[in-house]
């Protein structure tokens, strides 16, 4: 029976060739890693039961296609397999992904320093030293920050990962299931391999089932394949493949009609749509360039700070301060170097664009996607849904030997055709007779295109043209009443009706009936005798049928779904009204009919989506269409939209210009290909990287869910950005895998919407667009943003290395800093999110990941060592101006440490020969810490106005354009006069208030970083390309 | 910053927001403010010696005779520019015989009655008391050890800083300025026992119950007297 190895998640079976022939299958143990695993998922589905007969099937599963398992069996198999439902996967313990967020890089740092803090806390208290708290107040404000940040971490994240919930909603609540020849209803859950179903319209399948009879039996595969109509079902094996064969119907997707019987051949976690679940779960969120650029900072000024902390503890330990000190001064430096205020800056920044976004009907879930769309530079789309209206739509008709183009945009705003042939009134009476689509209901007031319609996506299509071109089909179809119908079936692929003629418009003299028949167009043709030109009935002779053929062929190279038409009016002698007409056995003409057109059908291009995709190209971006629709199709609406461009030829339309066969045309001629899925199979990885390499406009057509991922990877492997967009279940892997996952909000499915990163809610792939806009303007701002965040790093920094080295009494404490960082700066950085852009940011082309990064040299160094400098002197003129105004001047400063810092020196003579005692000395570092303070504020707002642009002068830009900025400042000095003249603060935060002319002693230098700053960017503006812009430009 | 420091006057600082209240210390001064020592035993307590020689050599009656000016007690010594800008000031005399039994020797460490001097922070321009008396006063910290602390006497009498010595004009033009303090001498101080002695100020405008700063004002010393 061999239950263990068909069963086996893990078997891979090896194909040989294009042939489909069975090769050996390769089994991996249980204890194969999870990343093999993912790789043999990423295979083909390995199902073959639809390769084999029904009785083939009754061994295999010990069932009966009659009588079906018996009970004893069923519950066996319960307990092997499980219940039949989707499992979510075991994931990553909440506590763990807390932890995680507690423990990056920058946290570390915290933690590490907070440590510092407490045990020097500790000793301090054991040697019985309770005057300062100031060590424990800064341990838990570094602990307040990293966990406060964590937790906003970790709330992001949760809001991103539940991805299994909606699977879970797919299964369903009853199945009809036959057992020991007995039928009856049980819960869907309880289904097992080889278990006898059936399925009728309205049904959800249960399970992967094979059919083993059906009738008219049609499923909606649209959310696993992407096919927008729906597929018959029937007991034959059309196509190796078991996604493309007729006779498997697959959990969770939907009967629409007809019924169907069918054995059970897999469950749980082990159908299609199981596989998919997993493998999207299976698939690792990449990392977004966001956070690899934030990483890549964070490195780098980790990094810094423990080489710069350890620098100076060992110049203190070598100075020889005591072991405590130098370790505080380590942990001082940490503090003082890194951002602390940074993460917090980055997500605000980022969550203001996506408010703005969700203005836009972008709703973004995952918060770093908004600045991957601005770094994106491939879009892979689906093309139903997506790209196109998911709505079948008739594009062209075919009468009067001429193709007229129908209009198809979703508003009707478009032109139409010449209406005022006769033929035209013939074709049009049989498409509205012919069909047995109805309007539901009660929606007179909707306009059409929008109408709910029972009926099939062609049938949908016709009646919706109907009833916009000629009018009222309801009531046209009433003043012919329908006297006989032969309803459309796969063998003889057409369906007729016969109607009854009000005598007085009876357009055949002496004719009572007429009979119209749509249906495959070769075998309406076949059928026909004559054929209508403007009005008349001519032969069909050698020539018509050769013009047929031509527009015939034509129109299905344009991708569309064509259907023949034809009529008869029968003869009143022979058919007299009140005939009886026989559906069954016709006692009718079905031959020798009269042809009256062709109609071709479309689910045709979204309006905005050529536009949009026009601006993707403009902005560089490459838009790449993968869908499971047919090559042919696919490539018509890739032209039609622009995805292949208008002049691009793919191989095979070179091979049939230039009349020689495909393997001797040159491949790099053709700008534009198409692949299939077939052909996907056969190919190796590089083979796949070559080919997107070689053509730039591609389009993958019949594609599987893994084979888009494989896309999304080669994509990825060539060094792109990835978008995904899609709607279907079957997206869903590849939504995962991409850098940025784009699902849309009304026709996407749940599972399509969870594993995105972001959702359209108005299916309007045009506000892609709009993204990769945002995208980018954020990315350019957050680069503003931290430039201005870390150019204070130095001014704070410089107080403890001069400290150290020149034992002046401490400028600038610790909790002062942290109050510039967390508070003060926060709201001037954020502001900077709302900078208008300074060029034309949609001309330019995607930022390389691996050259154009948020935090380059260029930026440091400048930031750094050229405004920081400036900054740090302003610090420092203003301590040294009010330590000397109290008393102290600056040589008697220099080695003064060690005096001003002894708690039992009360009598230190200052440099008129006054003495201090050490709380008085105490209170005058406070009124020093608060001068520093002031003074990198003051710098600061320079600052702020320097980075509102990195090319353009200030001027250009506008000062006040930026509202938010221009509040931010004024919140700033608010919040400095606050911190300054509160009562209390002294003794809390150790802000004092200080005398109104030690605010005006740093401006100049503020005045200086705007001079300095205008002068770069004129240079980097007069000579583009120089040393000068080149180490200038951040 | 250069600029700036050519704001700053040599002699005069500019703002001394932090000098409100004068600060107070003892001599002999350890880390601690902690005077212990063994009568019998010359070592323990000849330090104390020394550095009260130390600190009164410049109150020696020639060197103040020689250098400052006796001056008429009770009211501030104001010496006005008059035009000239800083101008020498001359200092007022405070000679070492003021202290009496705490003038020399072992300044009662030798037979049990040790001296501790009080003396107040120099602050510029500081005119402390408001043109009343200012006086140094002393007691044990806590009321129920008053006993145990026994007498005190204090030098010049009933512990009084003549406001003669006021205002300090800083170091570059009040040259030999000479700081008053007031002597404070144990008389019979309980052996073997630890006392907790304050000091502060009494004057108009000096507040001694700053929270925050242990010697604005005030001051609070430990005293030990071994015997065996």
């Amino acid at each position: 029976m061999g239950k263990a190895e068909t069963y086996d998640m893990f078997e891979v079976e090896a194909r040989r060739g294009a042939d489909g022939e069975l090769g050996v299958s390769v089994k991996k143990g249980r204890g194969a890693k999870k990343k093999e695993k993912l790789e043999s998922m990423k295979k083909e589905m390995d199902v073959d039961d639809h390769t084999l007969s029904v009785e083939d099937l009754e061994i295999k599963y010990s069932t009966s296609v009659r009588k079906g398992l018996s009970g004893g069996l069923a519950a066996e198999l319960l307990v092997r397999d499980g219940p039949n439902e989707l499992k979510p996967p075991r994931g990553t313990p909440e506590y763990v992904k807390f932890a995680r967020q507690l423990a990056g890089g920058l946290q570390c740092l915290m933690w590490v320093a907070a440590a510092i803090c407490l045990i020097a806390f500790g000793i301090q208290c054991s040697q019985g030293d309770l005057t300062s708290a100031d060590n424990l107040y800064l341990a838990i404000a570094l602990i307040a920050v990293v966990v406060v940040t964590g937790c906003f971490g970790y709330y992001q994240e949760f809001k991103s990962t539940n991805i299994i919930a909606s699977f879970k909603n797919l299964v369903p609540q009853q199945a009809t299931v036959i057992r020991d020849g007995e039928k009856f209803q049980l819960n869907a859950n309880q289904l097992v391999v080889g278990d006898l179903v059936e399925i009728k319209g309205g049904d959800r399948v249960p399970a992967d089932v094979r059919i083993t009879s059906a009738q008219g039996c049609k499923v909606d595969n649209s959310s696993l394949t992407g096919e927008s109509e729906p597929q018959t079902r029937s007991p034959e094996c059309t196509h190796e493949s078991p996604l493309e064969t007729r006779n498997i119907a697959f959990f969770s997707t939907m009967c629409l009609e007809g019924t169907a019987t069918g054995i059970v051949i897999n469950t749980g976690d082990r159908t299609i749509i199981g596989r998919i679940a997993s493998l999207a779960s299976g698939v690792e969120n990449e990392k977004t360039p966001i956070a690899i650029e934030i990483e890549h900072f964070v490195d780098i000024i980790a990094g810094l700070a423990i080489f710069f902390g350890a620098t100076f503890f060992v110049v203190a330990m070598v100075i020889g301060y005591p072991f405590l000190r130098a370790m505080v001064f380590f942990m001082a430096i940490v503090v003082a170097y890194v951002p602390e205020g940074l993460l917090a800056t980055v997500t605000v920044c980022l969550s203001l664009t996506a408010k703005r976004l969700a203005r836009k009907n972008c709703v973004v879930k995952n918060l770093e996607a908004v600045e991957t769309l601005g770094s994106t530079s491939v879009i892979c789309s689906d093309k139903t849904g997506t790209l196109t209206q998911n709505r079948m739509t008739v594009a062209h008709l075919w009468f009067d030997n001429q193709i007229h183009t129908a209009d198809t945009t979703e508003d009707q705003s478009g032109q139409s055709f010449d209406q005022s042939s006769e033929t035209w009134r013939a074709l049009s009476k049989i498409i509205s007779l012919c069909n047995r689509a109805l309007f539901k209901g009660g929606q007179d007031a909707v306009p059409v295109p929008k109408r709910i319609v029972i009926g099939d996506a062609s049938e949908t299509a016709l009646l919706k043209f109907a009833e916009l071109t000629v009018g009222n089909v309801q009531d046209y179809r009433e003043r012919f009443p329908k006297t006989c119908e032969i309803p459309f079936n796969s063998t003889n692929k057409f369906q007729l009706s016969v109607h009854a003629l009000e005598a007085e418009l009876g357009a055949g003299a002496g004719s009572r009936h007429v009979l119209v028949m749509k249906g495959a167009p070769e075998r309406i043709l076949e059928r026909c005798a004559s054929i209508l030109i403007k009005g008349q009935e001519l032969p069909l002779d050698a020539q018509w049928q050769e013009a047929f053929h031509t527009a015939y062929v034509q129109l299905g190279g344009l991708g569309e779904r064509v259907l023949g038409f034809c009529h008869l009016y029968l003869d009143e002698r022979q058919f007299p009204p009140g005939f009886a007409f026989d559906a069954e056995e016709p006692n009718f003409p079905t031959s020798g009919l009269c042809f009256a057109g062709l109609v071709s059908m479309i689910d045709p291009p979204r309006a905005t989506v050529p536009d949009a995709v026009a601006k993707c190209r403009t902005a560089g971006i490459r838009v790449i269409m993968v869908t499971g629709d047919h090559p042919i199709t696919a490539k018509a609406i890739a032209r039609g939209v622009g995805i292949i461009s208008e002049g691009s030829e793919t191989v095979e339309d070179i091979a049939a210009r230039l009349r020689m066969p495909i393997d001797q045309v040159d491949k790099r001629a053709a700008r534009a290909c198409v692949v299939n899925g077939g052909q996907l199979k056969d190919m190796e990885g590089e083979e796949l990287v070559e080919t997107l390499k070689m053509h730039p406009e591609m389009v993958f057509a019949r594609t599987s869910p893994q084979q888009k991922l494989i896309i999304v990877e080669s994509c990825q492997k060539l060094g792109a950005i990835v978008a995904v967009t899609g709607d279907g279940v079957n997206d869903s892997p590849a939504l995962k895998k991409a850098d940025i996952g784009v699902a849309m909000g009304i026709a996407g499915s749940d599972a399509a919407k969870n594993a995105a990163d972001m959702i359209l809610l108005d299916d309007n792939f045009a506000s892609i667009v709009t993204g990769v806009e945002q995208g980018r303007l954020i990315f350019d701002n957050l680069k503003k943003s931290i430039a201005y965040t870390l150019t204070k790093n130095i001014p704070e920094l410089a107080p403890y290395l001069i400290y150290i080295t020149a034992s002046v009494p401490l400028p600038l404490g610790c909790i002062t800093i942290l109050f510039i960082e967390l508070c003060t700066d926060i709201f001037p950085s954020v502001s900077l999110a709302y900078e208008a852009a300074e060029s034309d940011i949609m001309h330019l082309k995607p930022r390389n990941p691996r050259r154009d990064r948020l935090v380059n040299e260029p930026l440091a160094a400048y930031s750094y060592f050229q405004i920081g400098v400036i900054q740090s002197f302003a610090g420092f003129a203003d301590y040294f101006t009010a330590m000397a105004q109290e008393g102290w001047w600056p040589l008697l400063c220099l080695g003064l440490r060690p005096h001003w810092e002894n708690h039992h020196l009360q009598d230190l003579q200052d440099s008129y020969g006054q003495e201090w005692t050490f709380g008085q000395r105490l209170y005058q570092q406070y009124v020093c810490y608060t001068c520093f303070f002031i003074s990198i504020e003051m710098c600061q707002i320079a600052d702020v106005l320097i980075r509102k642009t990195r090319r353009l002068s200030v001027f250009q830009q506008g000062f006040f354009r930026n509202r938010v900025l221009v509040i931010a400042i004024v919140f700033q000095v608010c919040l400095g006069n606050f911190l300054c003249y509160c009562p209390g603060m002294p003794n809390i935060f150790n802000f004092m208030p200080i005398r109104f002319q030690w605010w005006l002693v740093p401006m100049p230098y503020g005045l200086l970083i705007f001079v300095y700053d205008e002068i770069r960017k004129l240079g980097v503006r007069r000579h583009p390309g120089s040393w000068w812009d080149k180490e200038l430009y951040y | 910053m250069w600029v700036l420091l050519q704001t700053v006057d040599p002699h005069m600082p500019k703002y001394q927001d932090r000098l409100a209240t004068p600060g107070v210390m003892i001599r002999p001064k350890t880390e601690a403010l902690d005077v212990t020592f063994n009568v019998s035993n010359t070592e323990t307590w000849d330090h104390y010696v020394k550095m009260l020689d130390e600190f009164l050599e410049p109150y020696n009656d020639s060197v103040q005779a020689a250098t400052n000016a006796a001056c008429r007690p009770g009211r501030y010594n104001e010496q006005p520019d008059d035009g000239v800008p800083n101008y020498p000031k001359r200092a007022c005399q405070f000679n070492r015989t003021q202290l009496g039994p705490c003038a020399g020797r072992t300044y009662g460490y030798g037979d049990g009655r040790p001296c501790v001097l009080v003396k107040m922070n120099r602050v510029i321009n500081f005119f402390p008391g408001d043109n009343k008396t200012v006086s140094v006063v002393c007691a044990a910290k806590k009321e129920e050890d008053v006993a145990q602390l026994g007498d005190l006497a204090l030098y010049p009498a009933n512990g009084t800083i003549d406001l003669m010595y006021f205002p300090y004009y800083g170091k570059k033009v009040h040259v030999n300025y000479t700081q008053p303090v007031v002597a404070v001498q144990f008389l019979n101080l309980t052996a073997n026992v630890d006392h907790n002695v304050e000091c502060h100020i009494r004057a108009a405008n000096i507040r001694a119950d700053d929270e925050r700063d242990k010697f604005a004002g005030r001051v609070a010393f430990k005293i030990r007297v071994n015997r065996n």
